[in-house]
């Protein structure tokens, strides 16, 4: 639980969410530490919404550059001065207005060139880019460091995230006859490695897939509307998974914003369980 | 200089963004986000009005405020921080009420769309029927925790906001409230009201004393009718002032003697548990073990309810010098304490649960929990739904939700049909209304601001008669028609059958009433009319009535709007007593999906 007590400061910024969920999520908020992989759109989307929420740390990582392509999804960074500069460093400041409570740093870094050490210190990763094999082995980390991992992308107007929370441990909420109980219960997730053997029917599941193994070649913009929707729906998983209140999606999501505006949801399973749907 | 959505989306629609026009109204926790999309995507021209500051619980979710802009615009701050995103946007920002005539047909006919972005219905009425007069493409949206949703409203194709009517909102009775509260909210309600009987501007509907016409109680308190007699003459401010808001006093009236003449009404009590009146030497000043919670959430002792209400009578008494009326607020913390200290008094003398002022908080000021998550994703789904009308295919918008949980084809958001236009709707189909009323207690000062603005939402109306001359009884022109506004509608001759055309020109909207005689035991309770809709569910109503002998008998749809139960916040405190249906938060209901939408696969 927190070593140190909310403020009255806090208590007022934060009213509005408190009063949805609960003080104890607030704290365990205010204690978790979150890296983002990959400050484009997407991870802008992400940033802004659980920066809002009041955790204690992000981190903000890319190795990439500011491009003009960034004008039209990434609001962290000033496109008009921040051209050519690493898109981590240019979206701290932005970052630190948006929520002053919570300590905002940078790493200049690629994903293979993360410890298992300094991996350690996050409760939560989310990487909106990856090869295969850089998610992989990440994956393969997070589950020794019971660090809940996200994994996604908005390629152009579509947009997918993947997630392993290991056995991620919640309370239950139910609600029986007016009368409401909570009860402990685990969700397991199947690895990162698992999922792409799957053997899946739907065109959408595919057609992320193909983007993450590499068959279809990567989109280089991100389309902003897309980062929204799905930076909202990580965000509020993320938040989820720190409150340990509620059961988080498991495991595959997908949104195509040329569609009808809903979202699909997978539960992706190895190769020899088909796609099974969750009730 | 601006990249946007050249290379993303297909170039006639580029083309068309570019030369679009549009209209958001709000700039609160979606209205944020929205402004953030539309300068992402290029829309090139943007008018956005709020007539709304910045508070500090905003902060949360409204991420283009920052601690420093704090009281400031937010329809300015939001430009400025917006045009950050890309300079090269044109913004107009208006810090003002929509619905100013300033705003009127000619104004809402520039744009391509119009967007909402609002927390209360009666905005949204306006809106609503602007965009109909305008013809004008509207796309609505609302959330509420973690639930929200967007659709479209356009004339002839889909469902306005109105077509949907709500039920009636949700009041508590007069005997409930005086006499016999049973939940906390009962008594927070009291609490209120006892703050404007005591500092604020006394209203006839909110006496706080015990009820002697309570029909349970009939026949039951003749004596102490009597000796009460003699109070009820004075004004309850005027007697807290004679006694100098003496806390002694005031407690022992309200909490001891009131409650003890609520006891001599017997009848009262045979099947309920009777109050306990409060001696203040009695206080007790236990309080339960509350560990992990903030001081907010700590329940008072009774003992600390009393310090804290002698406290905010002090204080309240020092603001009404001038002899001000003060009107409550929530985050007035003083007006805060009272509240909750009041009715956790009541509630503790009639064996009721206590809260915290944090969850009395809740309940006073209807707030409504909001994320910017919920937020972000609906502002990106009504940018989906804006390409679609800019594009020329309004009809392939959506009615689109954000649920708890994915729907069973696993969809999350989940997006429906459009609904048809509901062809009895008295807004968007000419339609006309009954309203049953006593014409001869009902005044037309009444009849305008309660049955014409308050309820059907109009701003300047205008009323003719159907009595071949067309006399005007109500005229929008200031003066025109002040002498008749203390008159009843039966001194105009207005009976049952009735016709009345009411016309409201700045939202170009007009519908007939038709008036239908009913007698105030026939009206739902403590209420002096009701709209009932059209003329067929007059007549269906009245063939309940009959049937069921009165019970049952409101002929009320169950699945109500969800866009009407949620807002982005708080009800304004301006117009507390019709928004009590809105702090409901309840999950949307699946039923007006028509259609699951077809999967894309
Ligand atoms: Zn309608």
């Amino acid at each position: 639980m927190s070593n140190n007590e909310i403020s009255k400061e806090e208590v007022d910024q934060y009213d509005r969410q408190i009063r949805l969920w609960g003080i104890e999520a607030q704290n365990r908020l205010r204690n978790a530490n979150v890296l983002i992989i990959g400050m484009g759109g997407f991870g802008a989307e992400v940033t802004k919404n659980i920066v809002l929420a009041g955790i204690n740390s992000i981190v903000l990582m890319d190795d990439k550059n500011v491009t003009m392509v960034d004008g039209s999804c990434q609001f962290l960074i000033d496109i008009t001065k921040d051209i050519g500069r690493n898109r981590a460093e240019c979206s701290v400041s932005r970052t630190k207005l948006l929520n002053p409570n919570v300590k905002v740093s940078f790493i200049a870094e690629t994903i293979k060139n993360l410890s298992n050490d300094y991996l350690k210190k996050f409760d939560v990763i989310c990487a909106t880019t990856g090869s295969q094999e850089d998610i992989t082995r990440l994956d393969e980390t997070c589950r020794e460091n019971g660090t809940v991992l996200f994994f996604g992308c908005v390629q152009g107007t579509f947009a997918y995230y993947f997630i392993d929370a290991g056995s991620h441990e919640y309370t239950k909420k139910t609600i029986k006859n007016q009368e409401t109980t909570y009860s402990e219960d685990v969700q397991e997730f199947p690895k990162f490695s698992d999922v792409l053997e799957t053997r899946n029917p739907s065109t959408l599941l595919i057609k992320a897939l193909d983007f993450i193994t590499g068959v279809k070649k990567p989109i280089l913009m991100e389309f902003g509307v897309a980062c929204a929707v799905i930076g909202g729906i990580v965000a509020q998983e993320i938040i989820k998974a720190i409150s340990k209140k509620d059961p988080l999606y498991n495991n595959f999501f997908v949104f195509d914003s040329q569609g009808d505006g809903s979202g699909q949801f997978y539960k992706v399973l190895k190769e020899k369980y088909p796609c099974q749907k969750f009730d | 200089m601006a990249v946007n959505c050249a290379n993303l989306l297909p170039i006639e629609l580029c083309e068309k963004v570019k030369n679009s026009k549009v209209f958001m109204v709000g700039a609160g926790g979606i209205g944020c986000e929205l402004l953030k999309n539309l300068v992402l995507v290029g829309f090139p021209y943007i008018e956005i009005i709020d007539l709304d500051t910045i508070d500090v619980s905003n902060l949360n979710r409204q991420f283009l405020f920052r601690k420093e802009h704090v009281g400031k615009s937010k329809a300015e701050v939001a430009k400025e921080s917006a045009l950050k995103f890309n300079p090269n946007t044109k913004i107009i920002a208006y810090q003002d009420n929509i619905k100013s005539d300033k705003y009127d047909v000619d104004f809402f006919k520039k744009f391509n769309v119009v967007l909402n972005a609002l927390d209360n219905r009666s905005a949204r009425v306006h809106v609503n029927r602007m965009c109909l007069a305008a013809d004008i493409p509207l796309i609505e949206s609302g959330t509420a925790g973690y639930l929200g949703q967007t659709t479209l409203i356009k004339k002839n194709l889909s469902e306005c906001y109105e077509c949907t009517p709500v039920s009636g909102q949700k009041s508590y009775p007069g005997c409930t409230i005086r006499n016999t509260p049973s939940e906390l909210i009962h008594c927070i309600v009291w609490s209120k009201h006892l703050f404007n009987q005591l500092f604020g501007e006394a209203d006839a509907d909110e006496e706080v004393s015990p009820d002697t016409e309570d029909p349970e109680a009939a026949g039951d308190a003749g004596e102490a009718v009597q000796k009460n007699l003699d109070f009820e003459r004075v004004s309850t401010r005027k007697w807290a002032k004679e006694n100098d808001y003496n806390n002694l006093k005031v407690f022992t009236k309200l909490f001891h003697d009131d409650i003890k003449y609520l006891l001599s009404m017997t009848n009262l009590w045979t099947e309920r548990t009777p109050p306990k009146p409060l001696v203040i030497s009695e206080l007790s000043d236990t309080q339960d073990n509350q560990s992990n919670v903030i001081p907010d959430q700590r329940i008072w002792s009774i003992k600390e309810c009393f310090d804290k209400f002698s406290n905010c009578l002090k204080e309240l008494k020092e603001r009404i010098k001038d002899d001000e009326n003060l009107i409550w607020d929530k985050d007035d913390d003083i007006a805060m304490d009272f509240v909750t200290s009041a009715a956790c008094i009541r509630a503790h003398i009639f064996g009721i649960q206590r809260k915290s002022r944090f969850d009395i908080k809740s309940m006073a000021g209807n707030i409504i929990p909001a994320i910017a998550s919920t937020n972000a994703i609906i502002a990106g789904l009504v940018v989906l739904q804006a390409l679609k009308v800019v594009q020329g295919r309004a009809k392939d918008c959506r009615h689109i939700y954000m649920n708890l949980m994915p729907n069973p084809r696993n969809k999350l958001p989940v997006s429906g049909y459009l609904c048809e236009p509901n062809p009895k709707c008295y807004v968007c189909s000419k339609s006309s209304i009954a309203v049953r009323l006593a014409p001869e207690n009902i005044t037309l000062r009444f009849f305008q601001d309660k049955i014409l603005k308050s309820s059907l939402g109009m701003v300047a109306p205008d009323v003719e008669l159907d009595d071949g001359k067309g006399t005007i009884v109500i005229s929008s022109e200031e003066g025109e028609t002040t002498e008749n506004m203390d008159k009843t509608l039966s001194e105009f001759s207005i009976k049952n059958g009735s016709q009345l055309k009411c016309d409201d020109f700045l939202q170009r909207y007009e519908v007939t009433i038709v008036i239908a005689e009913a007698s105030k035991e026939d009206l739902p309770e403590d209420q002096e009319f009701e709209v009932v809709g059209d003329i067929e569910q007059l007549k269906s109503k009245k063939d309940d009535v009959q049937n069921e002998n009165g019970k049952n008998g409101k002929n009320e749809k169950d699945d109500t709007d969800f866009l009407e139960v949620i807002s982005d916040e708080e009800m304004e405190v301006s117009e507390p007593k019709k928004r009590k249906a809105e702090d409901d938060n309840e999950v949307p209901s699946g039923k007006r999906l028509k259609t699951d939408a077809i999967e894309i696969e």
